[in-house]
């Protein structure tokens, strides 16, 4: 059953409050379109509209709708327009006799409406507000949302969209909030919010929202959604394109499996927990670990894999999207498509969703390196920490071949699923040149987690055009790694590790501790095929004495399905020994042609969706390196 | 707002603890030198303390704590550069401008003692000259250390004074280095008999 309250209030008997001319217009507008006789989204007779309400009225309203509904799960939405109020962290709706000075009795607050959601038998929740300082919903969102509270909420999804950011006044023009109006604009299907599904959900129209109301210089909508349940419904969408059916094959609507749904809730906790914390930094490690735990846990013959990946990145894109790091939301994109490789070979759906996902990455990974470069042409030294200098001794040089990793990744989905576009391929081009003229002297090699990386931007130069860069890039990555005898660290050194590994390095010190270096390398692995493959073998075959008795490695999985675990347990670590069977480049060939045999023999990895879910991987494990896309 | 790709956060800031305390370690061991570990206070709170030595009938002013602190700049383009050179200045300048200050701080506050108790020995017209020595050594009152040895004083000076100071004390004849070798001894005596009256204070097994 789904209903819904819309509330407009124009007149308020409070001197403190003026009235307003278009609230009750909003409210109406929004109720004959989403409740309307045929083809409304909201059941009609259920549904309440309220002009200019007392509070019991509105009170009475909500209590009606969300409780009175004989044990029926419910679909709730309500719509608000009319004055908002901010008082002590706490907001408030305000009704028609609604006093100031005793907002808790005599306005709706968030936190008491929240705590009916919960209380009740309610599954989908979706809050639109229109009204002053609106965003400052968010304060009681700050402590409504506490992982422990979260975890047991009733409803398992709640969305919500206010109109302006917390310090900000809604506006009306000519009898309409301006807020409204775009909304409407978009359930209406004037503007398009997206044509692949039946529904829309409110965090996508929120996103539609906000576009249109920065396009006119108006003010910031804020919107975000807690859902781990699937997709959420709003409205129906006006232009979906119903030939292109099916797309992707996750079911529109929540998924309430009896047998996933305590899965869900138990980790439910540990999800908020990470949830609140992305809005600090997102950590795109233990968001993948997190989620291949929830995934590991479900029933084996449970099919909600894909669809809780999905409703996850819907809800962490939301507070990755306005970080300062474009980065985080690549990586988020990139850690969902990772936590679905294991279902990819069999399971036709987890396979779409990983390919529709790709195309989000490609576009998130070209706007962000659209951005990167913008920094970078703007701040010669962008790509330095903002608060420590020395550390950047280590991590600098890391972080720029994350970035060309990702890049490189960029290169490869589009080349993979066929969407090169001249335009974005002249950003990577761009950002690749500018990096490597800036950053020449960062182009070091420091660590083992640079391997994929090296690895996969080299693969992809050549369809990139920039095999000049892949020389010079292998050049300086060669050059240092001989400069410093072949000792790199281990991938996911912590931090003071990191530390003893630069000083050692400056002090000159032969000796690091052994604890520290990657013995054996997989990097020397990569700089011998990057050698073979730019023909620079004589590079390579002109130092490699120097590497006598030094041990490398190249991991194959036995499938590349379980790339993204923790710790792949089947699989082979094919190592050898220069001065050992391995004199010169050609040497190593013969390894290397063993690997590539074991790569080939298995079919999972010919699967567009195995390959880029597997690349990614690696790319936030960078303890492994995907060797496939050598030939 | 800044764009910083991959800000590896928690990571830095392990790496900047880990110089910090890389920092404090070396200066530790560097006090080490000057100071005996067991003359080292650590305390949690407070700025200023007092030091109780009831029965001497000296009356001991608070000491305070003082803030020591060294601004070191790197460039941008030193990091950029990869260069690990900016490592090691930066680490050793820290440590070296944190020591000088220490040191600085350490003789004035002996300074400022020795001004106020009149135990100053005047170069008069500069140099240094044997019998200052002398003085010197009447003037200050030896120690005793934990196991009951005899601490004799230190000298700090300069290198060049040093030398200065090995050149006059040589060339100084056989009475002069008895004359020396008489202070030190009574003055040992003094110490150890003074510790002996310190340790007699302590109870004894068996005392009613």
């Amino acid at each position: 059953m789904r209903v819904l309250v819309a509330i407009g209030c124009d007149h308020y008997s409070s001197e403190k409050l003026s009235d307003l001319a278009g609230a009750e217009n909003d409210a109406s507008a929004i109720f004959d379109l989403l409740a309307r006789n045929e083809g409304g989204f909201y059941d009609k007779d259920r549904s309440i509209l309220l002009r200019s309400p007392s509070s019991e009225e509105a009170r009475a309203a909500l209590e009606q709708t969300i409780f009175d509904t004989n044990n029926d799960e419910v679909d709730f939405c309500l719509f608000f327009a009319g004055h908002g109020y901010l008082k002590d962290g706490a907001y408030f709706l305000c009704v028609k006799d609604t006093s100031v000075d005793r907002l808790s009795v005599s306005a709706i607050g968030i936190t008491e409406l929240f705590m009916w959601i919960n209380e009740a038998n309610v599954r989908d929740s979706n809050i639109v507000i229109d009204s002053c300082q609106a965003g400052g919903i968010a304060c009681d969102v700050a402590a409504f949302l506490k992982p422990g509270k979260i975890g047991n909420l009733g409803s398992p999804s709640i969305s919500v969209l206010a109109a302006a950011a917390a310090d900000q006044v809604a506006r009306e023009i000519n009898g309409q909030g301006v807020a409204t109006s775009a909304l409407l604009k978009c359930l209406s299907g004037e503007v398009v919010v997206q044509t692949d599904r039946p529904s829309l959900n409110l965090i996508e129209v929120g996103h539609s929202v906000a576009e249109l109301m920065g396009k006119e210089n108006q003010q910031a909508p804020v919107y975000w959604g807690l859902n781990l349940f699937g997709r959420s419904l709003f409205a129906s969408n006006p232009r979906f394109d119903e030939p292109k059916r099916p797309v992707i094959g996750l079911p529109d609507g929540l998924n309430r499996s009896a047998d996933d749904e305590p899965v869900i809730r138990e980790h439910a906790t540990k999800v908020w927990e990470l949830y609140l914390s992305s809005s600090r930094q997102f950590d795109a490690i233990s968001f993948l670990n997190l989620t291949q735990s929830l995934l590991s846990d479900l029933p084996t013959d449970s099919t909600a894999a894909p669809i809780i990946v999905d409703a996850l990145a819907t809800t962490f894109r939301q507070i990755v999207s306005g970080s300062n790091d474009p980065f985080e939301e690549i990586e988020l994109l990139g850690a969902c498509i990772a936590s679905l490789l294991r279902y990819s070979d069999g399971d036709d759906v987890a396979a779409s969703v990983i390919i529709a996902m790709s195309n989000q990455l490609l576009e998130t990974i070209s706007s962000g390196s659209k951005v990167v470069l913008n920094a970078i042409e703007e701040n010669h030294f962008a790509l330095l920490s903002e608060r420590s200098a020395l550390a950047d001794l280590y991590y600098l040089p890391i972080r720029i071949l994350k970035i060309l990793g990702w890049v490189g990744t960029g290169q490869y989905i589009a080349n993979m699923l066929n969407k090169e576009c001249p335009k974005e391929l002249l950003v990577r081009q761009q950002l690749v040149r500018a990096i490597l003229e800036i950053y020449t002297c960062s182009i070091v090699a420091v660590s083992d987690e640079q391997t994929c990386n090296f690895v996969i931007f080299l693969c992809v130069a050549e369809s990139m055009e920039l095999s000049d860069e892949a020389e010079q890039l292998f050049g300086l990555l060669c050059h240092t790694f001989h400069k410093f005898d072949g000792n790199i660290s281990r991938a996911h050194l912590s931090g003071s590790n990191a530390y003893k590994f630069i000083k050692a390095r400056a002090e000159e010190r032969n000796a690091i501790h052994e604890g520290l270096i990657s013995r054996p390398t997989e990097f020397l692995s990569a700089l011998m095929c990057a050698s073979e493959k730019l023909a620079l073998s004589g590079v390579v075959d002109s130092l490699i004495e120097d590497f006598d008795h030094m041990s490398a490695n190249l991991f194959v999985p036995d499938s590349y399905t379980s790339f993204a675990e923790e710790r792949i347990d089947n699989g082979l670590n094919h190592t050898f020994i220069i001065g050992h069977g391995v004199w010169c480049v050609k040497d190593f060939m013969d390894t290397w042609r063993t690997v590539r045999a074991q790569i080939d023999s298995d079919p999972s990895i010919e699967l567009p969706a195995i390959q880029i879910a597997a690349i990614c991987a690696a790319l936030i494990k960078p303890n492994r390196t995907p060797w496939f896309v050598w030939d | 707002m800044r764009i910083i790709p991959f800000r590896l956060t928690s990571k830095i800031s392990e790496f900047d603890d880990a110089l910090s305390e890389d920092i404090v370690s070396a200066l530790q061991e560097q006090r080490k030198a000057i100071l005996p570990s067991e003359n080292v206070f650590g305390y949690s709170h407070g700025t200023r303390w007092r030091t109780s030595t009831a029965g001497n009938g000296d009356e001991n002013e608070d000491g305070e704590m003082q803030v020591h602190s060294s601004e070191i700049e790197i460039s941008f383009q030193e990091i950029v550069d990869n260069d690990l050179g900016a490592f090691a200045k930066y680490r050793n300048l820290v440590v070296s401008r944190l020591m000088e200050e220490f040191m600085r701080s350490m003789y004035q506050t002996v300074s400022d003692s020795t001004e106020k108790t009149g135990n100053v020995v005047n170069a008069k017209g500069g140099g240094f000259k044997a019998e200052q020595y002398v003085e010197m050594l009447e003037r200050i009152e030896f120690g005793v250390d934990r196991n009951g040895n005899v601490s004799f004083p230190e000298i700090h000076a300069g290198p060049e004074l040093v030398e200065k100071m090995r050149q006059e004390l040589s060339a100084q004849g056989p009475d002069f280095e008895k004359k020396v070798q008489e202070i030190i001894q009574r003055k040992s005596e003094a110490a150890l008999v003074k510790e002996d009256g310190r340790k007699s204070k302590f109870p004894k097994f068996g005392d009613e």
